[in-house]
């Protein structure tokens, strides 16, 4: 087989390929030009809009989706904390209370049935519980000192 | 005594696609000198192998104990309290709840102590709650005691324990809580828990949830308080709850009641302010040391090494009848 050397350059490509835009560039494929409202493929007759930059809209997007969920976290963390911990009075202990305690940075009381308030403070060490409750029923297991005999 | 398993609720849970109904099945039996008890959530249909189950890992538990307990003589650790030997091999389970011994210690800066078995019985035996010494006097506390440790043995898991001269261990202070949480291991079920006398080693299948009293010593029939352990969002958690205290193993009169909580700094028993002390943590095994360290230290210095620690709560009954807790702790109080 001989080997062609220098080839004619595409210019000079067969005659049958049509004149138009495809002469100043590569054809516009089918596909796309369905997608473009050109279906025939053939010239617009105007140039193409020119598309806008979607970097804005992606940066819009993605600090929209942070804050989405930031804003659920806060609601979240704010679920955990007790519903009447804001209405909470915090009293100081008496000195005798400061003196079992003595040790520890700040001690406060609470009134029976209200629980510590979760956002009380890193220096804020002890609280007092609620009043003893009776046993229910849907308590699975109790921890006792261990030796204890339990009644069933 | 070991009794049948019983079906004592059920509820429902969401597996693959379908909703598979759940059996919570309860063995109940006696080891470690108390009761143990093992609940699982179970898939109805595999009630059966759940409740093969929880035997074995029952009759594992007492095997366990059995090489652990100081009560019997010709137990593993017993064998080794009576070897003159100062470096002594010792088996996988007896070697694991040595090492955690060890690091329990680490833990709370040194209040639990593995070491203090002749102080303690030293206060059982005045208080006539135990027989005196074969050689009819018990060693002096000595701070070398502490001074003892443990190496990898030759065999797979095994250890090498050396001591110094005299120095007899006891883990009644460890091994509760480090069973409960060996036994929940080997509970292949979403949600489980172990009762190991009191102190509970518990898994939390997602959307379901374990609720613990804390029993009140004054009275069987009230509560301090009721522990909430819910199931992780997208998986199980794991939690262990332990409670210690002065008021159960106590001897004498109330002007001079002694009990087997040893201090280490003074070799007898702890003078402290708390009754009862009640840890929620990651393990069982923590919780119980933890539980310890606030008795024998009192409710300020105690409450303080636990504040710093990452314990999810404490729940402390004082001598003079008040109950505090940490703050955390408002998370599992509902």
């Amino acid at each position: 087989m001989a080997i062609r050397e220098n080839p004619a350059p595409r210019a000079a490509a067969p005659a049958d390929v049509p004149p138009g835009p495809a002469a100043s560039g590569p054809p516009e494929l089918p596909a796309r030009a369905a997608r473009s409202g050109n279906a025939s493929g053939g010239p617009a007759g105007r140039p193409a809009p020119q598309r806008p930059d979607p970097r804005p809209m992606r940066f819009a997007v993605a600090a929209g989706g942070i804050a989405a969920f930031s804003a659920l976290l806060a609601t979240i963390s704010a679920s955990a904390i007790p519903a009447n911990a804001s209405v909470v009075t915090v009293q100081q202990d008496s000195p005798a209370d400061v003196a079992i305690v003595q040790h520890v940075t700040r001690v406060v009381k609470l009134p029976p049935g209200v629980p510590a308030p979760a956002n009380a403070g890193p220096n804020v060490l002890v609280t007092q519980l609620p009043a003893p409750v009776a046993k229910p029923r849907t308590v699975v297991v109790t921890t006792t000192q261990s030796g204890r005999v339990v009644k069933p | 005594m070991i009794r049948s398993p019983e079906r004592i609720a059920g509820s429902a849970t969401t597996t693959g696609g379908t909703v598979a109904p759940l059996s919570r099945l309860v063995h109940r039996t006696q080891a470690m000198g108390g009761r143990l008890e093992l609940h699982v959530d179970a898939p109805a249909p595999d009630g059966a192998a759940a409740e093969r189950e929880m035997r074995l890992v029952a009759a594992r538990v007492r095997a366990w104990a059995a090489m652990l307990t100081r009560h019997d003589p010709t137990s593993q650790l017993m064998r080794l309290n009576g070897d003159p030997r100062p470096r002594v091999a010792v088996g996988p389970t007896l070697a694991a709840a040595l090492r955690w011994a060890l690091d329990a210690g680490d833990l709370t800066a040194g209040v639990v102590d593995a070491s203090l078995l002749d102080a303690r019985l030293r206060v059982e035996h005045e208080a006539g709650a135990a027989p005196a010494p074969a050689d009819g006097a018990f060693p002096a506390p000595s701070r070398d005691a502490r001074r003892w440790d443990i190496a990898a043995g030759d065999r797979h898991r095994s250890g090498v324990v050396a001591r110094p001269p005299g120095v007899r261990l006891d883990l009644d202070g460890t091994a509760k809580g480090w069973l409960a949480d060996r036994a929940l291991a080997r509970l292949h079920w979403p949600g489980a828990l172990v009762d190991a006398d009191g102190d509970i080693a518990a898994r939390a299948a997602p959307g379901e949830t374990w609720e613990v009293g804390i029993g009140d010593p004054r009275d069987d029939e009230a509560l301090l308080g009721i522990l909430t352990l819910p199931g992780g969002l997208l998986g199980a958690r794991a939690y262990g709850v332990a409670t210690s205290g002065t008021s159960i193993h106590r001897w004498g009169s109330a002007e001079d009641a002694r009990h087997h909580l040893i201090d280490p700094a003074t070799g007898t028993p702890a003078r402290s302010d708390v009754v009862q002390a009640t840890v929620l943590a990651w393990s069982a095994r923590e919780a119980e040391a933890y539980a310890k360290t606030i008795v024998i230290l009192g409710a300020a210095a105690g409450l303080d090494l636990v504040e710093h620690s990452d314990v999810l709560g404490a729940v402390v009954l004082l001598d003079n009848g008040g109950t505090v807790a940490l703050p955390r702790t408002s998370r599992f109080l509902p």
